[in-house]
C-alpha cells in the first residue's frame, strides 16, 4: 500500500468510526437521554480537558514552523486572546483573531 | 427552559411529518459569516500544520470528510506523524469526539421533527461540530421548524466543501509565506480551540477541566510522552468532575 492508502485505511477505524460513534449514539439517544446526567457531565469534563491539553501541547511542543516564535510569546498571545474574549463579552471570533494578531505583533516587535 | 432557536416555534410545529429541504439554501448562505471565517482561518492553519509535520495533503483533506472535528483531526495527524500506535490514536481521537455527544443531542433536540424519518438525523449528526453548533444556537430563530434540520445540513455541506478547498491553500501557503506569518496561521487552530472551550464553558468544572488539562499535560508528557494527552484529559477531566460536580442543572437544554 502507498503511504496515503495506508493512512486512509488507518483513518477509517481510528478517525471516522472513533468520531462518528458518539454522533450516532447521540442520534439514537436523543429521544431518551438526559444531557446533564452524571456520566455525560464526566464525559464533557474529560473531553474538555483533552482539548485543553491539546492546546497546551501545541504551545509547549510546537511544530517546526510554530517553533520559530518564542515560547513566552506563544503563552503571552493566548493570555491576550483570553483577555480579549472577556473584554468583548465572550466573542470567540474576535478573541481568536486577537490571539493570532498578538502573536504576530509580539514576534515582529520583540523578535 | 426553551432554547433560543425554539422560541418562536409552537409545539405543534414539531409534529410535522417531513422536512422541507429548500431550507438548505439558507444554511449554505450562513456559512459565509464571521464564525465561518474563523473556521476558514483555523483550517488554513491546519493545512499549514500538516505541511509542517510532513503529513500528505490528500490524507489531510480526507480527515475533513471522515472526522469533521478539528481537534480530532489535529490529534490524528500529529500522533500519526510521531508514530504512536493506532489503538492509542483511536482512543485519543475518540475521547475528544465525546464532546460531540452532548453537542449533537443539543442540536438535534432543537431541530428534529418528532414524526419525521430519523435518517436525516444521522446525516446531521455527522455534520455537527462546534461551528454548526454555535450557528444553530444563534441563527435559527426565523427558520420554520420543518426547514431547520435541512438548514443545518446545508450549512454543514457548505462548510465542509469550503474547508476542503482551504486546507490545500494553507498547505501551499505555508511554503511561500515568511515563517512568522506561517506560524501565525498555524496558531489559529489552538487559538480557536481554547476560545471555543471558554465559550462553551457553563459550570465551574468546565473551567477547572480547561485549567487541569493544560497543567497536567507537561507533567504527563514528562513521565509518559506517548500517553500525555490521554493522561491529561482523563486525569484532568475526572478530577474537575469529582471536585466540582455541578449541582445546578437545566443549563444545557
Amino acid at each position: 500500500m502507498t503511504g496515503v492508502a495506508l493512512i486512509l485505511a488507518a483513518m477509517i477505524p481510528a478517525g471516522f468510526i472513533a468520531t462518528y460513534f458518539w454522533r450516532a449514539v447521540a442520534v439514537v439517544a436523543v429521544t431518551r437521554i438526559d444531557p446533564e446526567s452524571d456520566v455525560l457531565l464526566w464525559v464533557r469534563a474529560v473531553s474538555t480537558a483533552l482539548v485543553a491539553a491539546l492546546v497546551m501541547r501545541m504551545i509547549i511542543a510546537p511544530s517546526d514552523v510554530l517553533a520559530t516564535i518564542a515560547t513566552e510569546h506563544r503563552f503571552a498571545a493566548v493570555a491576550i486572546g483570553i483577555g480579549a474574549f472577556y473584554a468583548t463579552s465572550r466573542s470567540t471570533q474576535i478573541a481568536t483573531f486577537a490571539t493570532v494578531i498578538a502573536l504576530a505583533v509580539l514576534h515582529l516587535v520583540l523578535g | 427552559m426553551q432554547a433560543m432557536g425554539q422560541s418562536v416555534q409552537s409545539d405543534n410545529d414539531r409534529d410535522l411529518t417531513g422536512y422541507d429541504w429548500t431550507g438548505m439554501t439558507g444554511g449554505i448562505r450562513a456559512a459565509f459569516s464571521l464564525p465561518g471565517l474563523v473556521m476558514v482561518c483555523s483550517f488554513m492553519g491546519f493545512g499549514a500544520l500538516i505541511h509542517d509535520v510532513g503529513f500528505p495533503l490528500l490524507a489531510g483533506v480526507a480527515t475533513i470528510v471522515l472526522i469533521w472535528a478539528l481537534p480530532g483531526q489535529v490529534l490524528f495527524v500529529t500522533m500519526w506523524q510521531s508514530g504512536v500506535a493506532l489503538p492509542l490514536i483511536a482512543a485519543a481521537v475518540s475521547l475528544t469526539a465525546v464532546r460531540l455527544l452532548p453537542m449533537t443531542i443539543g442540536v438535534l433536540a432543537q431541530v428534529r421533527l418528532k414524526q419525521a424519518s430519523r435518517v436525516p438525523e444521522f446525516l446531521l449528526g455527522h455534520f455537527t461540530a462546534v461551528t454548526v453548533w454555535v450557528l444553530s444556537l444563534t441563527s435559527l430563530h426565523d427558520v420554520p421548524a420543518q426547514r431547520q434540520l435541512p438548514w443545518l445540513v446545508g450549512l454543514g455541506t457548505a462548510l465542509m466543501t469550503t474547508m476542503m478547498l482551504v486546507v490545500p491553500l494553507g498547505y501551499y501557503l505555508a511554503d511561500s509565506l515568511p515563517p512568522a506569518l506561517a506560524a501565525a496561521m498555524v496558531f489559529f487552530t489552538p487559538a480557536f480551540f481554547i476560545m471555543s472551550l471558554l465559550s462553551g464553558a457553563i459550570w465551574r468544572f468546565d473551567y477547572a477541566a480547561i485549567v487541569l488539562g493544560c497543567v497536567l499535560l507537561p507533567v504527563a508528557r514528562y513521565f509518559a510522552p506517548d500517553f500525555d494527552l490521554l493522561i491529561a484529559g482523563l486525569g484532568g477531566g475526572t478530577l474537575a468532575f469529582i471536585c466540582l460536580r455541578p449541582r445546578r442543572k437545566g443549563l444545557l437544554k
